[in-house]
């Protein structure tokens, strides 16, 4: 049995924590209502809110709630009122405060034992009346929580543009915000291990549906702001790269085309075969330019047939073929087949047809059609990395401008220097192809690009990322 | 201090004195009540209600019951202080002249003041001294008045003509004022068949001694009253005040005047008192509601708005009694 003390003590402890769990409550409910004001503000302004300001908001509620909590409970209102209080809630007709009033100032025993008697007797569940409700332990876990959210939410929508200062890699793009992979898109891994989005092409049953929140620029407008910035960026390229680029293949272009013209000018004229030093000649040209073409002339010169010859020089002096020379190399492994799709030799590269499934830019020219198709053998290689390894300023317009994240054409974003590979598909619903954003970075590294190109590419890459349903 | 002894003692004395009392008044419990309250308070009553209600009857009975000196004072327009408190003579013994003082009827423990409202101010002022400090003071020589002292004064509150209200001193100075209503239609036939048989009424025989009312008292004033109570009382009395934050709308309205210090007092006195006569050894919110207006119903000066309208301390009270919370 508890003496008249413990029960005072008992009380006072109560009924701290629930006054300080009332100021708390009232606290975090201010923060919300700030929170709340804040962003209404922000949006009527049009600005966006600060992606700090979410979290600072529930941290300093949280700190705020605490400490009121403390102080609520370090606060102790007079014991009387307490009392009085408690005896109204139980029904006491203050028994409770008239024993107080005897303890503190003294009265007759008699009269205190028989208060108390009457106080255990009456209610013997003296706690409940000042009671702390079953739910506040769930409220404050979910007040937790939810400030947990607010904190961490912000923190992950905010992963990308914090990536593009220290680099993506495969662990940091394993951070992409859930909500983003979770709706529609599928999660895979790349052989690397990196997350990659899956994403259906244009006539697949797995709808693209969500544009919510999606900007509205186009991706014509996009490839638009990109090609000055390209340019410049193939008129400024490194020598020496890997890739043959820039000023270091016109020159090659030009000696191949200038060989070309001088075999041809000559087996016009009736001349003889070429001599080996002079097939020598157009391979070394050639190669410069391209191990294919050096191929393709080198088994023509093999052949010992000049009309065959002849035939080979024309076409590649044709402008169609000039054209489509370094397309091939762009093209050639921007947009990955599968690695069950059949390789195709180079002898048949003019006829054949593009890829099931493939990009946009394929159809944009039929010219470059056929070169595609000669550059995909390599492309298929399961190994390859699926960056876009060629010259830069190449990138293929797409043929039908497309809101990014418009449902039903997600196809048209699998252009020159989309970073995408074919997917085996599990689904049967149809092809599908992988997009995947940790490989930009090395992709924009490769290149070598300026800055704003960069920029502009990696804010494309970020934007479907968090975006693409 | 209180031990068990005293208090089933005291518990006793007046459970025995309601019983009585109950039995010849008829129907008027809270008055009987009220009245004991009162004489555990070391206070005064002033009794109003209509003549024939039993107000005499009641001091009368309580006198008979209490084993105690009684004196009635029939209050007259011509009545002066001297015919109550007592005056000196000159008194010849043996060819030696000296002033003895002949002491008037306030010399007695219960004093019934009848009509008091038909005696001038002058002599009204009279029971001042009497009431609030229990002594009489006559030329120069002031005498003590024995224990335990109470003024039961009764006042008709229909015939205004040729009476002179009780100024406000004199009111403040009795502890509560108890209206006396008319009796249900059962306890009419009682009244009527106890006043009626061939034995009439039959006062009680001495049920308590002047002791056993002080010991009585000292109980009483033993009994805690929680100081969340006490501020309680506190705040109603200031609610009774036109000028306090707390008033109600009526009380700004229509109160002149509110209640004084001495009637907070009163009323957590008796209080006290009542709870006592409940059994209890604490002081309740129910005590204090069931004293409230009879210790401050004539406490309350109304002003002119206030008489105009017909508003009465009762109603005002009540809506103090509504606003003010106990916590």
């Amino acid at each position: 049995m508890h003496s008249f003390r413990e029960v005072v003590a008992v009380l006072e402890r109560r009924d701290g924590r629930l006054r300080g769990m009332v100021w708390a409550g009232w606290v975090l409910a201010a923060a919300a209502c700030l929170a709340f004001v804040l962003a209404l503000v922000f949006a009527l302004l049009g600005h966006p809110l600060p992606a700090w300001a979410m979290p600072l908001l529930a941290a300093a509620g949280l700190v705020a709630a605490a400490v009121a909590f403390v102080l609520r409970i370090r606060a102790r209102r007079p014991r009387c009122r307490l009392l009085l209080e408690v005896d109204v809630r139980l029904g006491l007709d203050a028994r409770l405060s008239s024993l107080l009033e005897m303890e503190e100032r003294g009265g007759p025993k008699l009269f205190f034992e028989r208060l108390f008697r009457d106080v255990v007797r009456i209610a013997p569940d003296w706690k409940r009346a000042l009671p702390i409700p079953r739910c506040v332990p769930f409220l404050a876990a979910a007040t937790l929580l939810g400030t947990a959210l607010a904190l961490a939410l912000p923190l992950l929508s905010l992963h990308p543009a914090r990536s593009r200062d220290v680099g993506l890699g495969p662990s940091s793009s394993a951070a992409i915000a859930p909500a983003a992979l979770d709706s529609g898109a599928s999660e895979a891994r790349d052989a690397d291990g990196a997350p990659v989005l899956n994403l259906t092409v244009a006539g697949s049953p797995v709808p693209a549906t969500s544009t919510a929140g999606l900007s509205q620029r186009t991706l014509s407008e996009i490839l638009s702001e990109l090609r000055p910035a390209l340019a410049s960026s193939s008129a400024a390229s490194v020598p020496g790269s890997d890739a043959v680029t820039g000023l270091e293949r016109e020159d090659a272009d030009a000696a191949l085309h200038q060989e070309l013209e001088s075999l041809q000018k000559r087996l016009e004229a009736g001349g003889q075969a070429p001599s080996a030093h002079e097939i020598q000649r157009v391979r070394d040209a050639a190669a410069a330019t391209s191990p294919d073409l050096a191929k393709t002339v080198e088994a023509a010169a093999a052949a010992s047939d000049m009309d065959a010859l002849r035939q080979t020089i024309s076409q590649l002096l044709s402008p169609s073929a000039s054209q489509a020379a370094p397309t091939t190399h762009s093209t050639r492994s921007d947009v990955r087949s599968s690695s069950d799709e059949p390789s195709k030799s180079a002898d048949a590269t003019t006829d054949s047809p593009p890829p099931s499934g493939a990009p946009a830019a394929g159809a944009s020219s039929g010219a470059s059609t056929g070169t595609k198709g000669s550059a995909s053998p390599s492309a298929a290689m399961p190994n390859e990395t699926p960056i876009f390894e060629s010259g830069v300023g190449e990138v293929a317009p797409v043929a039908a401008p497309l809101v990014v994240g418009e449902s039903g054409g997600l196809s048209s974003y699998i252009t020159s220097g989309v970073p995408a590979e074919r997917a085996p598909d599990s689904t049967g619903h149809g092809p599908t192809w992988r997009l995947a954003p940790g490989q930009v970075q090395s992709l924009l590294s490769a290149r070598d690009l300026p800055a704003g190109a960069a920029e502009i590419i990696r804010d494309y890459f970020q934007r479907i990322t968090e975006e693409t349903p | 201090m209180t031990t068990e002894v005293s208090l089933t003692r005291a518990l006793d004395v007046f459970s025995r004195l309601e019983r009585v009392l109950g039995e010849v008044i008829v129907g008027q419990k809270d008055v009987t009540r009220r009245t004991l309250i009162a004489l555990l308070c070391r206070g005064n009553v002033l009794l109003e209600g209509v003549p024939g209600l039993g107000k005499t009857l009641l001091v009368r009975t309580l006198s008979h019951a209490l084993d105690l000196p009684f004196s009635r004072i029939q209050f007259t327009p011509d009545l002066m202080p001297t015919d109550i408190i007592g005056t000196n003579i000159i008194r010849e013994t043996g060819g030696d002249r000296r002033f003895e003082f002949s002491r008037g009827p306030l010399f007695a423990n219960i004093v019934l003041a009848d009509e008091i409202n038909r005696a001038t101010p002058k002599t009204q002022s009279a029971l001042l001294e009497a009431m609030e400090e229990r002594t009489i003071t006559v030329g120069g020589t002031t005498y003590a008045l024995a224990e335990p002292f109470i003024v039961l004064a009764t006042q008709n509150p229909l015939e205004m003509e040729g009476t002179y209200p009780l100024p406000e001193a004199q009111l403040d100075r009795f502890m509560l004022k108890i209206t006396v209503e008319y009796p249900s239609l059962g306890d009419l036939v009682r009244i009527t068949t106890l006043n009626t048989e061939a034995a009439g009424i039959v006062f009680p025989s001495p049920v308590a001694t002047g002791q056993d009312i002080l010991d009585a008292r000292s109980v009483v004033r033993d009994l805690p009253i929680a100081e969340g109570l006490r501020e309680y009382v506190a705040r109603l009395v200031l609610a009774t005040h036109p000028g306090s934050a707390q008033a109600p709308t009526m009380v700004r309205d229509f109160v002149q005047y509110g209640a004084s210090p001495r009637a907070a007092i009163a009323m957590i006195l008796a209080a006290k008192a009542h709870a006592f006569l409940s059994g209890e050894v604490h002081v309740r919110p129910s005590d204090i509601e069931a004293v409230f207006l009879p210790a401050l119903s004539h406490r309350i000066i109304l002003n002119f708005k206030g008489e105009a309208e017909g508003a009465s301390a009762t109603t005002i009270l009540r809506d103090v009694w509504q606003k003010v919370p106990v916590l």
